[in-house]
C-alpha cells in the first residue's frame, strides 16, 4: 500500500536558507537605511553584494523546495516501510534524542562555565558525556572526567598561557 | 626560486617548529587511523592551539596533520577494511585483498612509504612551481584579484561534485556570513544587530569547529556503536617496504604527477586523484587483472597520489590565495589569523615564512616515514579506540580550542550554532566545504571588486580593458556555463573527450 507524502524533515534546510536571507533583507532595508551605507555608488553601498547573495540564496532555496514537494508527488511512500521504521523506532529515536542530549549539555556547560570555573564545570561536562555514551563504570567514569579536565587544563592553561574560567569558588591550579 | 628554503631555514630550524612538525605528523597518523576523523577534523581541533605559536611552527604543526592524516587511513583500511578518512578508500582496493592473504605487514610498510615518497615528490613540485606562480600573480591588481577571488568560489559549485545548487547555497551562506561585521568601504557596522561579539564578525575557527567538529560528534553518536572494538591483527613493517615503493619508481613518480596536478586543481581533491591514479595504473600494467587483488601497484598508485595531492593543493593556496577544498581553507584562515596573507606578496616579503612552510611540509614527509613504519603497532592499537572514550575527549578539544581563541564564551555559542547547523545540513546532504571557502573568500572578493570599482570611479569596464583579469573572468564563465550545462551533455562530452 503507498501514500503520497511530502517529506517536510527535508524542508528544513531551505527554510533555514530563506529564513537567512529574510534577515539580511530586513537588515539592509531597516538598519543599514537608518545609517546610511545602503544606497548611492556599488563601492559606497554596503547592502549590495549581500543582497545579492541574499537573493541567490531565495532563488534556489524555492528551486529546492519545489524540487522536494514534486518528488513528494512522484516517489510513493510505503506505508508498509513506514511501520517498519516505526518498529525500529525507539533504537533511532533512543540514538536522536542522545545526540540533543549532547548539544543541551554543551549548551549547559557553556552557561555554567563562567559561574562554576573550568575546574567544576569541564568534570561534570565530561561526566555526563561519559554516561551518555554508556559508560557504565563509576570509577572510570570520575577518573577519565577529572583527569582528562586537569591534562587538558594543563595544557591550555599551564602551557599555551590561557585564562581558563576560575568560577566564583576561584579554582585555578594552573 | 630556492631563496624561500634557504631564508626559511632559520625560522624551520627551531626546538618549537620541529617539534611542531613531529608531534603534528603523530597526530595526523593517529588521527587518520581512527575510523570517522581525518585531516580536516585534526587540523581544526588543534587549529586554536596554532595561535599561541610561532607562525611557521603553528603552520607546521596543521600542515604535519594534513599530511599524518591523508596517510593514516591507509592502516585502517588495510587491516580493518574501515578507510579510517575517505582519502584511504582507493588503498582499500588492494590494501585489504593483500592483508588477507597474510601480508598485511607489507601493505601497511607499502602504503606509508609511498605516502611519504608521494609526499616528498608533491613536495618538490610546490617548491618549484608556488614560487612561480607567485611570480605571475606580482602583476595582479584588485580587478585580477577579484576575478581570482571569483574562480575560487566558482569552486565551490566544484566542490560539491552532484550537489552544484546546495553546493552554492552553502557558499553564498559563507560569503553572507563573512559579511557581518566592520564594512570598511562604508565605514559603519553591518548585521551586528547591537552584539558585542559580533562587531569583529564571526570568528572562522568557531565557524569550523562547531560546523565540521561538533556536527560529527552528534553524527557519530546518532549512529551508535558506542563500544564497538574491531578486532585487528598485529602487524609490524619493515623500513625496506621503502625499497619495494622506489623498485617501482614509474608508478611512484606518475603517480605523485597526478596527485600534485589534481591537488593544484580546486576542487578535485585526494579522493578524487587517488583513484584516478589508481585506474591510471591499472590501465597502464601489464597484468590489469591483478589489480583489486592485492597487488602493491595498487597501493602504491592510491597512497602516492592522495599524499602528493597535499603539495598540490598548497600551490595555489599559497601563491595565488586561492584554496581549492575546506582543508586548504582552513590552513589559509589560519596563516591569515596568524598575520600572513597568502598570496604573492606573501612570497615577497615573507620568503623566511613561506620557507618555513616548504620545510615543514618536506619534513613531515620525512617523518612521516620513520615514524609511520616504527609507530604502527601503537597506531594500529588505536584503532580499537572506543568510541565512548573519544566523543567526550573530542568535545572536550572543541570546547577548550575555541574558548581560549578570545576567552570569549561567545565564541562557544557561534561554535554551538554552528555544530547544530552543520548537522543539519549534513543530514540532508549540502556541503559545508563551500561554506568554508565561501567564508575565507568573501572578504577578499568584496573587498577587492569594491577596490576596483574606487580606482575606475564607478567604470565597470576596468575589469576587461585589463588582459589578465579579462582572461581568468572569461575562464570564470566558461565554468558557470559548465555549471549550467545539463548533465546528459556534460557526460557526452567526457565520453567523447
Amino acid at each position: 500500500m503507498t501514500k503520497n507524502s511530502i517529506n517536510t524533515e527535508s524542508l528544513i534546510a531551505p527554510v533555514f536558507f530563506l529564513a537567512v536571507a529574510a534577515i539580511v533583507f530586513w537588515q539592509t532595508n531597516t538598519d543599514l537605511v537608518e545609517k546610511d551605507i545602503a544606497s548611492g555608488s556599488m563601492q559606497y553601498n554596503a547592502a549590495f553584494v549581500p543582497e545579492v547573495l541574499a537573493t541567490v540564496l531565495v532563488i534556489l532555496a524555492v528551486s529546492q523546495i519545489v524540487q522536494i514537494i514534486r518528488n513528494s508527488g512522484t516517489n510513493p511512500v510505503s506505508i508498509d516501510a513506514q511501520d517498519d521504521a516505526s518498529a525500529e523506532a525507539p533504537t533511532e529515536r533512543g540514538l536522536a534524542v542522545r545526540s540533543v542530549v549532547a548539544l543541551v549539555l554543551i549548551a549547559l556547560y557553556i552557561l555554567a562555565l563562567r559561574p562554576l570555573g573550568y575546574h567544576i564545570a569541564t568534570p561534570m561536562l565530561l561526566a555526563s558525556l561519559f554516561a551518555l555514551l554508556n559508560v557504565r563504570n563509576p570509577l572510570l567514569l570520575l577518573g577519565l572526567s577529572i583527569g582528562l579536565s586537569l591534562v587538558s587544563a594543563y595544557v591550555f592553561g599551564g602551557l599555551l598561557n590561557v585564562v581558563l574560567p576560575a568560577g566564583v569558588f576561584e579554582i585555578a591550579p594552573f | 626560486m630556492f631563496e624561500p628554503l634557504f631564508q626559511g631555514l632559520q625560522l624551520f630550524f627551531t626546538m618549537d617548529a620541529v617539534f611542531a612538525v613531529l608531534a603534528g605528523t603523530l597526530l595526523g597518523l593517529l588521527i587518520g587511523v581512527l575510523p570517522g576523523l581525518g585531516p580536516l577534523m585534526g587540523i581544526i581541533l588543534l587549529l586554536p592551539v596554532t595561535f599561541h605559536m610561532e607562525p611557521v611552527a603553528g603552520m607546521g604543526l596543521l600542515i604535519a596533520i594534513y599530511v599524518g592524516g591523508s596517510c593514516g587511513g591507509a592502516i585502517s583500511a588495510i587491516l580493518v577494511r574501515i578507510p579510517g578518512t575517505p582519502l584511504a578508500a582507493a588503498t582499500l582496493l588492494d590494501g585489504y585483498p593483500m592483508a588477507q592473504k597474510g601480508r598485511a605487514k607489507e601493505a601497511v610498510g607499502i602504503a606509508i612509504s609511498a605516502s611519504a615518497l608521494g609526499g616528498v615528490l608533491g613536495g618538490i613540485v610546490l617548491i618549484f612551481l608556488a614560487p612561480l606562480l607567485a611570480r605571475f600573480a606580482l602583476e595582479f591588481a584588485p580587478p585580477e584579484t577579484f576575478a581570482l577571488a571569483l574562480t575560487g568560489l566558482l569552486v565551490i559549485a566544484l566542490v560539491s561534485n552532484e550537489a552544484t545548487s546546495k553546493g552554492i547555497m552553502t557558499g553564498a551562506f559563507g560569503l553572507l556570513i563573512s559579511t557581518i561585521g566592520y564594512d570598511q568601504f562604508a565605514n559603519d557596522l553591518r548585521f551586528t544587530f547591537g552584539v558585542n561579539g559580533l562587531l569583529g564578525g564571526i570568528h572562522i575557527v568557531a565557524m569550523v569547529v562547531g560546523l565540521f567538529a561538533i556536527s560529527e560528534v552528534i553524527v557519530q553518536i546518532k549512529s551508535g556503536f558506542f563500544s564497538r572494538n574491531p578486532d585487528v591483527p598485529w602487524v609490524r613493517p619493515s623500513l625496506s617496504s621503502a625499497l619495494l615503493v622506489l623498485s617501482r619508481w614509474v608508478n611512484l613518480v606518475r603517480s605523485s604527477a597526478i596527485g600534485s596536478f589534481l591537488g593544484a586543481l580546486p576542487g578535485a581533491g585526494g579522493v578524487v586523484s587517488s583513484f584516478t591514479a589508481y585506474a591510471i595504473a591499472r590501465s597502464t600494467s601489464k597484468t590489469p587483472e591483478k589489480f583489486g587483488t592485492g597487488i602493491e601497484d595498487g597501493i602504491i598508485a592510491t597512497e602516492s597520489a592522495n599524499n602528493a595531492t597535499v603539495g598540490g593543493s598548497l600551490i595555489p593556496t599559497l601563491s595565488l590565495g586561492i584554496p581549492g577544498d575546506a582543508t586548504s581553507a582552513v590552513l589559509m584562515g589560519a596563516l591569515i589569523i596568524l598575520g600572513f596573507f597568502p598570496g604573492p606578496n606573501l612570497f615577497e616579503q615573507h620568503q623566511d615564512v613561506v620557507g618555513g612552510i616548504f620545510l615543514a611540509y618536506m619534513s613531515a614527509n620525512v617523518v612521516l616515514f620513520f615514524a609511520g613504519i616504527l609507530l604502527t603497532p601503537l597506531f594500529v592499537a588505536c584503532i580499537k579506540f572506543k568510541k565512548q572514550y573519544l566523543l567526550p575527549f573530542i568535545t572536550l578539544l572543541c570546547v577548550l580550542g575555541v574558548f581560549s581563541l578570545e576567552s570569549s564564551t561567545f565564541h562557544l555559542w557561534v561554535m554551538l550554532a554552528f555544530g547544530a547547523i552543520g548537522y543539519v545540513l549534513r543530514r540532508y546532504d549540502y556541503p559545508l566545504a563551500p561554506m568554508v571557502i565561501g567564508m575565507v573568500l568573501g572578504p577578499i572578493a568584496e573587498s577587492n571588486f569594491r577596490r576596483s570599482l574606487v580606482i575606475s570611479g564607478n567604470d565597470y569596464s576596468f575589469f576587461i580593458d585589463r588582459p589578465i583579469a579579462a582572461t581568468i573572468l572569461a575562464i570564470n564563465l566558461v565554468i558557470i556555463v559548465w555549471m549550467l550545462c545539463p548533465k546528459v551533455w556534460k557526460n557526452r562530452l567526457l565520453l567523447r573527450a
